[in-house]
Order: structure tokens, then C-alpha cells, then sequence
């Protein structure tokens, strides 16, 4: 199957996916936190591959969310891609500072830990796949697809062009058929 | 074989879930921590928004100008207009004028003390029994082109009935009517005249000068009879018949010499008789000024000329503020992309190691 063809099935399953409620004005922070909080949790999961490093994660993303709650226009995008444009920022973080740790104590440093079972349901073939996969790849993936969310709000949750959010996901997509295809292989 | 849309209905159908103790620590943030800015946030107003929000209020902020301001920068104008024409007509002689003023031993202009008296129309007499050069400048100001017309031709009648004569006359009565006259008149009749010619108008400068010349009268006169005895002696001289050929010839063409001095002299003699014997007087009339300038303009015409100029400075501003915040900005903007490009590099680095 061409790149093309998986990208406009992925296009389809989103188009098909309902889209997230825009805020009126009357939902209080709570009520937002609770309905994306499912949707933030899996996305840093996917990234970090450790449920309780997503977990921290996810409580400082909502946290810094709850501090910039009065900042927050409904006007500029959705409550889900703010959050979880939130959540990339605090994971980011959270790798950079794991960078310079690592390079300050290089010699004594454990190794990261990753779960061996990222996501209950998911196959172990999958699972193994995913884990072969960059952060970046897993990234556009959970977002695409699994939080179905559009190409727009990919890519401004990224950070970069829709073009390129596109791009990024055919190449993830296909990386990861491939592992999981050698695997069965 | 695994399809992307095989793997795409996979990873749907396992979406993770937040586990309780997450969800729990979410619900007690807005609980635990009240929603409020340490300081007040200023967010800027989106650019579609911003320009014509900035193009409304700039027209507003013109037209508001305009409509509070076109009285006072009508009465501005007509000050300024004013006081260019006044110090372009007048100059230091309106409503003063500088009068020279002459002791009974005065020679020339020179010597005078000039005082200032105010324009009344009357003008200083020439000095009884003496020659003078007198030369006086009048401004009058008439109602309008009408007048004016009417005021040049009295004028003329004026000097011609006072034995006088015209040198020039210029008349104009496009936009702003105005004429001008040099009249020579008899100098015992100069009072009489400049008092007739001061009454056709409005009197806006006056100056008068007057320069003696007796004493250069005299001097011609002295230098004539000299002349006139030195011939009357060459004359006799050649009478006699003793005198030898070269001797003759010698005093003939002194004679000539002398005689040719004489006439000279005789019209030199009559020129500043002729000047002192006429006055000159240049007299300019103007149109007054509410006649010569059109109609106001109406309200609504002074108010949308006044937006217009407001419009045209505010957009000059805007473009000085260009001109000079342009590069800064252009360099601040090229600085953002790169830092904005350099921070993508480091992540997307970042991304791939982990």
C-alpha cells in the first residue's frame, strides 16, 4: 500500500471523528480538565513510554494549565489543543532537563525507564514497534490518530506546518508497518 | 501483512485511559489553588482586528479634530493672511510713519532725524522759500474692484487739476484688484494733493521724504555767475587789437571752454529746478481684503479639508514610524525566525533521541 493511500485512510477515519466541543465561555476548568484529561494522559504516555512519568507530567501540564486558565482563548483554537500544546511543552521540558542529567553524570546514570506495557489492549508486536519508534513519531502518531485530532490542530500543537505534520505522520506510519510487518516476518 | 489502516484501528481501539489517581490529583488542582493572574495579562488584539480597529480610530480621531477645530484654524488663517499683507504693505509705516523732519539749516537727507507720527492723511509741508526734491508714497485700500477703478481715475484728475501730470499708472483688477500711480504734482499744491488723494481710501502706509536742495541751487547759481563773468572778460580782453594771433586764438577757446561750462551748468541748474519745482507721489490702491478673497467655504467643506490634512499628517507619521522602526524590525523578525527555527532543530533532536 502506497504512503498515499494509508495517509488518506487516516484522513478519513478523521474527518469521520467527531470534533471537539469549542468552549462558550460557561465551562469551568474543571468540567475542561476532565474531559481531556483522558486525551493529555495517552498523548504524554505515547512520548514518554512510562505511565508514572506521564502521569507526573500530565498533573504539571494541568497545573500550568490552571494557572493560565484566564489566558486561555476559545477563539484561537480548541481547549483540547491548548492543553495538550501544554502537555508537549512540560514533556519537552522534562527531556531537556533529562539531557543535561544525563550528561552530568554520564558515567553513573541509570538507564531510562520505559514500561514494558505501554497500553492495556495493545498487542506486545505493537507495543514493541511503537517502542522502536522516535518520540517524534510517536507523537504525530497519538495525536493523528489516536486522539484523532485534524491536521490543523496537529500541527499547531507540534508547532509546525500542516504539510509537514502530514509528512511526518506517512513516515511514522510506514516506519511503524514496517517493524510490525519484520516482527511477524 | 499490517496495514496503516489495520494499525490505525488498533491503536484506536486502545486509547489510553488516565488512571484514577491522576484524575483525582486534576480535580483537587482548581480546589487547591485559586484561578487568578499575579498580574493583570494584555492580550494583543488579533491583526485583523487590530488594523482597521487602528484605521477606524485614526479617522475617528481626524474628523473629531476637524469637527472642534476648523473655527480656530479659519481665524488662524485669516490672522496669518493678515499679518503677511500688513507687513508686506506696510512695513514699519502703517498706521506710523517715518517723517523726516528739517532744521532751518538742513542740507540733505542725511542730517534729518526721522520721527514717527501717526497716518492721518495730512503729510509734512515743503519748507517756504527754499527748493526741495519731495517724493511721498501713499497705500490706500478701497472697498472693491469698483472703487478701485473710480479711485485711479480721481487720482489722475487730482494731480491734472492741481497742474500736476501722471507719470504711470497700473492697473489690475483680477483676484485681487490693485493700482498703481506715480503722480507729479507742484510742489506748493503737494499738501493739497496728498490730502485729496488720502481721502479716496483707507489710508494702510504713508512715507514722505523731502531733501533740500537750495543749497545745490545756490552753489549753480554762484557757479553761473562765475561763468558768466569769466566770458564777460575774455570777451573785453579780445577787443583789444593789440593782442598777437596766439594770444587770441588762446582766449577764443577759453571762451568756448567757459561758454560750454555755462550751458552745462544752466541745465544742471534747471534739472533740480524742474525737481524741486514737482513733487512725486506714488500712490498704490488695493482692493480690500474681503473682497478680493472668494466665498468661505462651507462647514462641511472646512471640516473634511481639516480631516483630510489631519489623515494626510497622521500618515506621514506612520510612515516616518516605518521608515525608522522598519529595520528594527525587519531585524527582530529575523531574529524570532531563527530562534524559532533553532528551538524546532533542538526538539526535533531532543524527540529523536528519546
Amino acid at each position: 500500500m502506497s504512503v498515499l493511500r494509508r495517509t488518506a485512510n487516516v484522513h478519513a477515519a478523521t474527518l469521520e471523528a467527531p470534533r471537539p466541543a469549542r468552549l462558550d465561555g460557561t465551562q469551568s476548568f474543571a468540567a475542561v480538565a476532565e474531559q481531556h484529561l483522558d486525551d493529555v494522559y495517552g498523548y504524554l504516555l505515547y512520548l514518554c513510554r512510562n505511565s508514572a512519568l506521564a502521569e507526573d507530567l500530565a498533573g504539571e501540564t494541568f497545573e500550568k494549565a490552571f494557572r493560565g486558565w484566564r489566558r486561555f482563548d476559545p477563539h484561537r483554537g480548541t481547549a483540547r489543543t491548548w492543553l495538550l500544546a501544554i502537555a508537549r511543552t512540560t514533556a519537552l521540558d522534562w527531556f531537556r532537563s533529562e539531557e543535561r542529567r544525563r550528561k552530568r553524570e554520564q558515567s553513573v546514570a541509570p538507564p531510562d525507564r520505559h514500561d514494558d506495557r505501554l497500553v492495556e489492549g495493545l498487542s506486545p508486536q505493537l507495543e514493541a514497534a511503537l517502542a522502536s519508534l522516535t518520540a517524534g513519531e510517536r507523537e504525530v502518531i497519538v495525536l493523528r490518530v489516536v486522539l484523532e485530532l485534524d491536521g490543523g490542530a496537529a500541527a499547531r500543537v507540534l508547532g509546525i506546518s500542516q504539510t509537514a505534520c502530514s509528512t511526518r505522520l506517512s513516515r511514522a506510519l510506514k516506519r511503524l508497518e514496517e517493524r510490525m510487518n519484520d516482527d511477524r516476518g | 501483512m499490517m496495514t496503516a489502516a489495520d494499525l490505525t484501528e488498533l491503536l484506536r481501539a486502545s486509547r489510553p485511559v488516565a488512571p484514577d489517581t491522576l484524575r483525582d490529583r486534576v480535580r483537587a488542582i482548581p480546589a487547591a489553588k485559586p484561578a487568578f493572574a499575579p498580574f493583570p495579562t494584555f492580550r494583543l488584539p488579533r491583526l485583523r482586528l487590530a488594523v482597521p480597529a487602528v484605521a477606524a480610530t485614526a479617522l475617528a480621531a481626524a474628523g473629531l479634530i476637524a469637527v472642534v477645530r476648523p473655527e480656530h484654524r479659519q481665524t488662524h488663517v485669516v490672522a496669518a493672511t493678515e499679518g503677511t499683507q500688513r507687513s508686506a504693505t506696510t512695513h514699519a509705516t502703517a498706521p506710523t510713519s517715518t517723517v523726516p523732519v528739517f532744521g532751518a539749516t538742513d542740507q540733505a537727507q542725511t542730517a534729518l532725524a526721522p520721527v514717527t507720527k501717526q497716518a492721518t492723511g495730512a503729510a509734512p509741508a515743503p519748507i517756504q522759500g527754499r527748493a526741495v526734491d519731495y517724493q511721498a508714497q501713499i497705500g490706500l485700500e478701497v472697498k472693491d474692484s469698483s472703487a478701485l477703478s473710480s479711485a485711479t481715475a480721481r487720482a489722475q484728475a487730482i494731480a491734472r487739476d492741481l497742474g500736476g501730470y501722471v507719470v504711470a499708472v497700473e492697473y489690475a483688477s483680477a483676484d485681487t484688484g490693485n493700482a498703481s500711480l506715480t503722480l507729479r504734482v507742484p510742489t506748493a499744491k503737494v499738501q493739497a494733493a496728498i490730502a485729496q488723494l488720502t481721502a479716496l481710501g483707507r489710508i494702510t502706509s504713508q512715507q514722505v521724504q523731502i531733501q533740500d536742495l537750495q543749497e545745490q541751487l545756490d552753489e549753480l547759481a554762484r557757479r553761473i555767475a562765475v561763468l558768466r563773468g569769466r566770458i564777460a572778460h575774455i570777451t573785453i580782453l579780445l577787443v583789444n587789437p593789440d593782442l598777437t594771433a596766439e594770444r587770441r586764438a588762446q582766449l577764443e577757446a577759453d571762451r568756448a571752454r567757459l561758454e560750454t561750462d555755462l550751458r552745462f551748468t544752466r541745465a544742471q541748474s534747471k534739472g533740480v529746478s524742474d525737481r524741486a519745482s514737482y513733487a512725486t507721489i506714488q500712490l498704490a490702491l488695493t482692493t480690500s481684503e474681503k473682497s478680493a478673497v472668494p466665498a468661505p467655504a462651507s462647514r462641511i467643506d472646512r471640516t473634511l479639508d481639516e480631516a483630510g490634512r489631519i489623515l494626510t499628517w497622521e500618515g506621514v507619521a506612520l510612515l516616518y514610524a516605518l521608515v525608522v522602526a522598519g529595520p528594527f524590525a525587519l531585524v527582530g523578525l529575523l531574529g524570532w525566525f531563527a530562534a524559532r527555527q533553532r528551538r524546532r532543530t533542538i526538539e526535533e533532536r531532543l524527540l529523536a533521541r528519546s
